[in-house]
Order: C-alpha cells, then structure tokens, then sequence
C-alpha cells in the first residue's frame, strides 16, 4: 500500500509537471487537429457509443479544386448522408426532402471539435497532454480539454500522431465516466480525394437557401432571463417560433460555449398535459423539463450533465417582475 | 539489461527488438517498471480504477503457484506456463468487468426507454417549411427516461397514472425539443464560427 501510494504521488506529480510544461503544444496539437481535418484527403469509420447503443458511421474527406468536400454517412438501418461541399451542407435524411443550408454543421461531438473556434472553447476548457495510447491500429498523441468548472463534461481526443487526425473522442462526466464516445476504428489517407467523392461534389444538389429564408424567427429580446450559467456560456440566439412536429409556440434561447450548445424553451403549458416534470439522457444530450409555480414550462436540451441543465432551467427568471422588485 | 529508454519506446509500440522482450519476460525489476511507466500512462489518461490494487497479479500468480496439481486425465493446456508472466492480464479482466458494470447501470436507468417513436406529422396545413426537419431521434437513438425527482408533490401519480395515449403524447413532445435542438445546432453554427 505504501509503495502504491508512492507511485500515486509520483504520477501526480508528473501530471502537474507535465500540464505546466505542455499547455502550449497540447493546444498547438489542437491546432494541427483542426487544420488536418480540413485539408487532408482520407476515410475514417468510427463507432458512435451512447449508453452502450452502437451507431457506426464513416466520414469521408477530400479537398477538391481547391474545396473542403466532406460526407458524412450512417451505416445501419434507414440511409441517412449529410454532404459538405465548403460551407454548403446538405442533409439528406429518410423522412423529408432534402435540403442545403450555408454554414452549417454535421451532427455529433467528433465533427464539432474538428471544427470547434479553438480560442474561445478554451476560455472554459483547459488543454492538457495524456501521452500516447493506440487509437485504430496507430499511435496517437491523447489530449484532455478539461472543464474549468465542474458543471460541464470533459472531453478526451486521440490524435493521430502521423497525420494529426482525430481519431477517437471521448465525452466523461466529472467522475471520468464515458457518457459518450466517438471510436475510430479504421483509417484510410488517401494521396488524391475519392472518385466517387469528386463526383458528388460536381453533381447537382439543392440549392442553398439562406437562414433568413430557412428559419424566418426574428432575434427578439424575450421577457425572461437566465440568471445562472455555467461558466464560457454566451447567449448566441433569442427568438419565437413553432416546433416543427408539433407546432407548439415557444420562446426560444441558444447559448453555447463553443463546442457544447444549450436550448432553453420556454412556453405556455397545455393544461391537458399530465406530465409536469421530466428528465431524460440520451448519451451526453440532456433534457429537463418542468412546469414552474406560475404554469409556465421550463425546458433545455443540451449536452450538459443533467443537474447543469436542471440548474438552468430553474435560472429562468421573467424579466419584469425582476424589475420590479429592483 | 534494457534500459529504461528502450522500455519505454516498446511501450509506444516503436521497438521490436526481441532481445528486450525477452529480457522483460524473465527480469523481475524490469517488469516492475514496466507496470510502473503503465501506471503512469493510466493516470495521466485518467483511466485508473477506483481501487488501485498494485499487488493483484502477484497474488494471483502465488495463488496460481499454490494450486493442487489436477491429476485427473484432462487435455493438457500447454498454453498456460506462458501466461503465468503476463501479469498484466489480470488488470485488464478488471477493466472489462468494469465496462461492463458501467453498461449495467446505463442499463438498469433506461428502465423507461421510449420505444419506437413515431414521427408525428402535424398538420398537414401547418404552413412548415420542409427545411425546418431533422429526423426524429427515435429513429437513430433511444432517449433514456428517467422519473424527475419527486418531492412528494401531486405529479408523482398523475406521472404513474400515465394511460397509452399520454406516454404517446408525451414522446412525442419530447422528440419535438430534442428534434428543434438538433436543428438550431444546424442553423446557427455559422453564427457561432463567426463570433
């Protein structure tokens, strides 16, 4: 025991040594990450883990006359392809037309963080190297972006250490357990963008259409606020709209720290709906819901550990009588 | 005898040299840093398990040592003697088992999984933009049920009294949210870059 708690010292020790030594590289592997992604040709198939449900999907990259073409696909069950050709993304999915939208982004935790505006997320995360660990059949350099603040989950990327792709992503709560995993299982770099690749990328798809035309909500200020946040949230969007399935009318605000996204609805609670309270996970994505003492629901989805999102929505104050009372 | 340089890169996987693998199979003091630069590279991963117990292989392999020889006419396993060195097998069994507690709890919460949501169409006047769509989450993912935390208000029987109709209901609301999520995330990403 005496010889464990050794080891255990001196390893933490190491790590502290390691953090003050390395924050710069670990961020300037970020960087090479994040600029390998976008300029490299290759096919990654990954397998997407939440709550032991397995989804696997491949990602295909190429750079085309000069051109980021990406396709993203779901390789079990109903066809579902997301295409990227610069900043037009099209979203082919098996119960609706499809559709272009301009700078857009693909779903899931791997494409957020190859895409991520490295400055601001690490104003709330801090970088730190965990040395090497084989990812896929190759070595990869290992990184933690460790929240400052432990409302948040953590993140864990393998980066392969030849091409600085990102091979594996790992989403831990502050326990360090998995609450979502993105696990690269094969790699393929290619010397020129696939045939079948170039192809789609000259072949006709939908044309984009503009977000005022896509989504026609207004911003608005709305006659409520957030009066907790956890820490490197910003407010990105405020408007009302229609939920698409049910038209319910909502009050809607998107706030994000960079690489997590938080929506918080508000809305006028049907009076026939028996269900008051609700908390659901899905892998790292959480939903609370809630109708307060003044019958108003409560509701954020987002991909925060469920106390935070609870936290949140019981943040919510309306503005005038806040006011008021100041 | 291996140095600790040469450990250390057959660990990363960048040394073949069967001189120090062998060496590392028959010298005690280079096992243990073996086990050590391992420990390290756990911690530093965060991969440690909450009981750390450093002896475990050894009193395994005195357990194994200590076992009553089987008499018995059974077909001789000329694997096992090799396995007696790979101390590190042991440890690994503890990760799994560790998994596969992990899946067991995930489990034991997805009591309440919604099932097979249907995609609920709306109004088929509803003026919706065929843009504003992503596909409902019960189609590539199960969201996990779990009951809010009661406080002992009235919602706790209504919540159980729930009939068919209200859980179809209900699902379909909550798809409703998850599906707008993943929508703002699609059209406000840009705005997001651009800050």
């Amino acid at each position: 025991m005496r010889q464990s708690s050794l080891i255990l010292l001196a390893s933490l020790l190491l790590i502290c040594a390691k953090a003050s030594a390395d924050d710069l590289s670990a961020e300037a592997l970020l960087q090479q990450m994040q600029s390998a992604v976008s300029q490299q040709n290759f096919e990654l198939s990954m397998v997407k883990a939440r709550q032991g449900r397995l989804e696997p999907i491949r990602f295909s990259h190429g750079v085309i006359d000069g051109k980021e073409v990406a396709h993203l696909s779901y390789l079990d069950g109903k066809a579902v392809e997301y295409l990227q050709r610069q900043n037009e993304y099209t979203f082919f999915e098996n119960t609706h037309e499809p559709y272009t939208l301009k700078g857009a982004r693909f779903p899931g935790v791997w494409s957020s963080l190859v895409k991520m505006p490295l400055p601001r997320v690490l104003e709330s995360y801090d970088p730190v190297l965990a040395g090497r660990s084989r990812v896929a059949g190759l070595v990869a350099q290992v990184v933690r972006l460790v929240p400052k603040e432990a409302d948040k989950y953590g993140f864990v990327l393998w980066v392969d250490e030849q091409s600085h792709l990102l091979l594996r992503v790992d989403m831990v709560d502050k326990e360090g357990n998995l609450v979502e995993q993105v696990l690269g299982v094969d790699l393929d770099r290619q010397p020129a963008p696939a045939p079948w690749l170039v192809t789609l990328a000259r072949s006709k798809l939908p044309d984009a259409l503009a977000l005022e035309d896509a989504y026609p909500a207004p911003q608005q200020t709305l006659n409520w606020h957030l009066t907790w946040l956890p820490g490197g949230f910003k407010v990105l969007s405020q408007d009302r709209h229609q939920l698409v399935s049910t038209s319910q009318p909502v009050d809607y605000m998107m706030l994000s720290d960079g690489v997590v996204d938080l929506s918080v609805y508000v809305s006028r609670v049907d009076p026939k709906q028996a269900v008051r309270q609700q908390l659901i996970r899905q892998g790292a994505t959480s939903l609370v819901s809630f109708v307060n003492e003044v019958g108003v629901e409560i509701t954020v989805v987002g991909e925060v550990p469920t106390e935070t999102a609870k936290r949140i929505a019981e943040s919510v104050q309306p503005l005038a009588r806040n006011e008021a009372v100041q | 005898m291996a140095n600790k340089e040469q450990l250390s890169a057959l660990m990363d996987g960048d040394l073949s040299d069967m001189e120090v693998l062998n060496e590392l199979g028959t010298d005690p003091a280079l096992q243990d840093t073996w086990a050590r630069y391992h420990l390290i590279g756990d911690a530093m991963r965060g991969d440690l398990p909450v009981n750390l117990q450093l002896d475990l292989s050894d009193s395994i392999m005195l357990a194994l040592e200590d076992e009553p020889v089987i008499l018995a006419p059974k077909p001789v396993q000329p694997v096992a003697p090799q396995v007696k060195p790979a101390g590190k097998v042991v440890p690994l069994i503890r990760r799994f088992g560790q998994q596969m507690g992990q899946y067991a709890i995930a489990a034991s919460v997805a009591a309440a999984v919604i099932f097979g949501v249907q995609q609920y169409q709306g109004n088929d006047g509803m003026p919706a933009n065929p843009v504003l769509n992503t596909i409902p989450v019960g189609g590539s993912a199960t969201p996990v049920s779990v009951h809010y935390p009661q406080e002992g208000n009235r919602a706790t029987p209504r919540q159980q009294g729930l009939n068919e109709q209200q859980m179809q209901e209900q699902r379909e609301r909550i798809n409703a949210f998850l599906r707008d999520h993943q929508l703002q995330q699609r059209l406000l990403q840009d705005k997001q870059i651009q800050e």
